[in-house]
């Protein structure tokens, strides 16, 4: 299980294990059901709704932050996260990209998400639940659930950090005074 | 308000010959002297002194064109513009993140101006192991040296906080430590150096030899991504670029292809050996793409009482080789110590972990410092490095095995840089581990890293120098080129990028790059005036 090649076997023969892919991903009574469409007129490129209602729950866990997804301001402010990420998502190769829409996908849908870890649906998971979850794959024996760890976790850091709104609550006070003239963002008067 | 945005006014000034890919409107076929794949540290060295020797050069890109006004400093629009795959390139089975530039100037436009000579001792390690010659300490001096002026390198006096800690741990301990030398001039000591320069006060290849190339009439395509190279008896004879889209990645469909009578690959470790493993390049000892190495970096952390503002001032100032030669050359896993810089997303992503924990470090950033070692690879049996290989759509990716050898470089990094923070005053120490806790004595650190599980993806593991792949050897059994960067089986292919080096270097590579990279190409022009003579 712990050779290198054998990452997308896992992710492809957890789904496997319950038969066979293609007849998972069409059977729409697999399918998390009735996900309320977060950013709904957002327009994302990769993420579909089920991943983003996922991803909202996930998301202010795994970052430790309180973030109400049905919180006007809390809202927006996971709406740009998750644009980030769809950014992000973009720019992966087109292997690590397929695998990480994979993870994605298992982990909406009821049957592969018990498979990985996670009993609860996510939207009635308590915080100690996805807590617990993540903290399992994070020490999990699989190498490739530690790779499903690193990089979900990874993304959500990458992408909330890089909302300028997210990093003002940890006292980062942007670049040097002496560069701010000089750049868009504060010239724009949109800080 | 706006600064000189330098490259883009002398581009439109001087007429220079720039092609953005994603503008060729039809398949065209060049002929020239020389085409340079890659527009990195070998890249763009090797283009001046090509062009400034009256040679018709062509600098071919994959990345796209950015410049100083482009540097807006957010990291997000950054990393993901340019950096490969968005900044979140890793080792195949993702146990190392890679960080590489993709854009023009290559890593340069984007590093954090450390600028080193390559050590001795590996300079003696390559001449013993691998029968290199001509790159003894003694004879790449003056080229050090020239580069070293050529690009404004020199010793940077005024450590900010996340250094000085550093260097006031070492001295209590007695642990010899140096300042970092940059290539910078003018520097405005912001600490973005990672974002691209909006100064440009880096002396990148953005900034120095690509303009001076462009002056002596060279002509530069970026969003242009070679596929393949086309062979002759011995020989290359043309390659063919596929031209990216306005997104830098997807093919319009529209391609170049150039004929020319030389061909410099320096496209980094990854890029070169791909290259030639999409053209099916001879390789008839399997060497190719083999010993690929990335000094593979920890990342470690500690919070003081004052602050420290390690997002701002120059990254890297302050280092120490006490660790990198203690076994000697080829014995355990040496490590070079150096500051990391903490902006939010790269803080966030190499402290590694989730929840209140992790929360709880980034609300205190400001009072927050962090280290990396660098672990010197290549230079032991069971450190072989990794191998590049294709996946199915001919994009590259590196198979990198995590061995026992670098885990316990691991652990004594992490060991040596938490002793470092406890001694200069550390009120917490954490490495970038799954298992770390905040530790507050140097006791409970100790106690704590031995219950720690080494393996891999435990814990953040990083590299910013990708080097080998294409490695040198007067023997072709045990090396793609030669000791002239000249490719064993093709004679007008030279491979002048970090892929040469047989080893790691021990030391940020781009100054290792610069000089090797300079007396090879000045040796090839006085070759072909000799040819002509």
């Amino acid at each position: 299980m712990d050779s290198p090649y054998s990452r997308r076997v896992f992710l492809t023969h957890s789904a496997q294990t319950l038969g066979a892919l293609p007849t998972l991903l069409s059977s729409p009574w697999l399918l998390a059901a009735d996900t309320p469409d977060i950013a709904p007129g957002v327009t994302f490129k990769h993420l579909r709704p089920e991943d983003n209602s996922i991803l909202v729950i996930l998301l202010p866990i795994a970052l430790g932050v309180e973030l109400n997804p049905l919180q006007p301001d809390d809202q927006r402010i996971l709406v740009l996260t998750l644009k980030g990420m769809d950014h992000i998502i973009d720019q992966l190769s087109d292997r690590n990209r397929d695998d990480l829409m994979l993870l994605l996908n298992l982990l909406s849908m009821p049957l592969t998400r018990t498979l990985l870890g996670l009993w609860t649906k996510w939207e009635k998971a308590s915080r100690d639940e996805v807590v617990g979850f993540l903290d399992q794959w994070e020490r999990s024996a699989l190498s490739l659930k530690r790779v499903g760890y690193q990089s979900l976790v990874q993304l959500m850091e990458f992408a909330f950090y890089g909302v300028r709104t997210n990093t003002k609550n940890i006292r980062y006070p942007d670049v040097p005074a002496v560069m701010q003239p000089f750049l868009r963002r504060f010239s724009a008067g949109d800080h | 308000m706006r600064l000189p945005d330098f490259f883009s006014q002398a581009m439109h000034d001087e007429k220079w010959q720039v092609l953005d890919g994603a503008r060729l409107e039809q398949d065209e076929t060049w002929e020239t002297d020389v085409v340079i794949i890659g527009t990195g540290a070998g890249g763009g060295t090797a283009a001046e002194i090509l062009s400034r020797a009256g040679l018709r050069v062509v600098m071919i890109e994959e990345g796209a064109l950015r410049t100083s006004q482009d540097f807006q400093l957010e990291e997000l629009e950054a990393y993901t513009g340019l950096y490969q795959e968005g900044m979140t390139r890793s080792t195949r089975d993702g146990a190392i993140g890679i960080l590489q530039g993709r854009t023009v100037g290559g890593s340069t436009t984007v590093n954090w101006t450390s600028s080193f000579r390559t050590p001795d001792p590996t300079l003696h390690y390559w001449q013993e192991r691998f029968g290199v010659k001509g790159l003894g300490p003694d004879e790449l001096t003056p080229w050090f040296q020239r580069m070293e002026e050529r690009f404004s390198i020199t010793e940077w006096l005024a450590p900010n906080r996340n250094n000085e800690v550093l260097l006031l741990g070492c001295e209590k301990l007695g642990i010899p430590v140096k300042a970092i030398h940059r290539n910078v001039k003018g520097c405005w000591n912001l600490g973005y150096c990672g974002l691209g320069c909006p100064t440009n006060a880096k002396q990148s290849m953005l900034v120095t030899t690509i303009p001076e190339a462009l002056r002596q009439g060279s002509r530069l395509v970026h969003r242009l991504r070679v596929q393949k190279l086309f062979f002759k008896p011995h020989g290359v004879e043309e390659l063919l670029g596929e031209a990216l889209g306005a997104d830098g990645k997807k093919p319009t469909g529209r391609t170049l292809r150039v004929r020319a009578k030389h061909f410099i690959l320096a496209s980094g470790a990854i890029g070169s050996p791909a290259i030639l493993l999409r053209s099916e390049a001879p390789d008839p000892y399997r060497t190719l793409g083999r010993r690929t190495f990335l000094h593979p970096s920890v990342f470690a952390f500690a919070r003081f009482a004052d602050e420290t503002h390690p997002y701002h001032g120059a990254p890297q100032s302050i280092y120490t080789d006490h660790f990198q030669w203690q076994y000697g050359v080829s014995g355990r896993m040496g490590f070079k110590i150096e500051a990391a810089p903490l902006q939010p997303v790269f803080a966030s992503v190499i402290m590694r972990g989730h929840g209140s924990r992790h929360r709880q470090r980034m609300e205190q950033l400001d009072h927050t410092a962090g280290s990396l070692a660098l672990l010197r690879d290549g230079f032991h049996e069971s450190s072989p490095g990794g191998s590049v290989m294709l996946t199915g759509n001919g994009s590259p990716v590196l198979d990198y095995p995590l061995t026992d050898y670098v885990l316990d470089g691991v652990k004594r990094a992490y060991a040596a840089i938490g002793e470092i923070y406890f001694a200069a005053g550390a009120t917490a120490v954490f490495p970038g581990h799954g298992d770390a806790e905040d530790y507050t004595n140097l006791e409970d650190f100790r106690q704590g890293l031995d219950r720690f599980v080494f393996e891999k993806l435990r814990m953040r593991l990083g590299s910013a120098h990708v080097m080998g792949g294409c490695g040198m050897s007067e023997h072709p059994r045990h090396g793609v080129v030669n000791s002239q960067g000249q490719h064993h089986q093709l004679e007008n292919l030279h491979v002048w990028d970090g892929s040469l080096f047989p080893t790691s270097i021990g030391a940020n590579p781009q100054l290792s790059i610069y000089g090797i990279v300079s007396k090879m190409a000045t040796h090839f022009v006085e070759n072909m005036g000799k040819e002509k003579a």
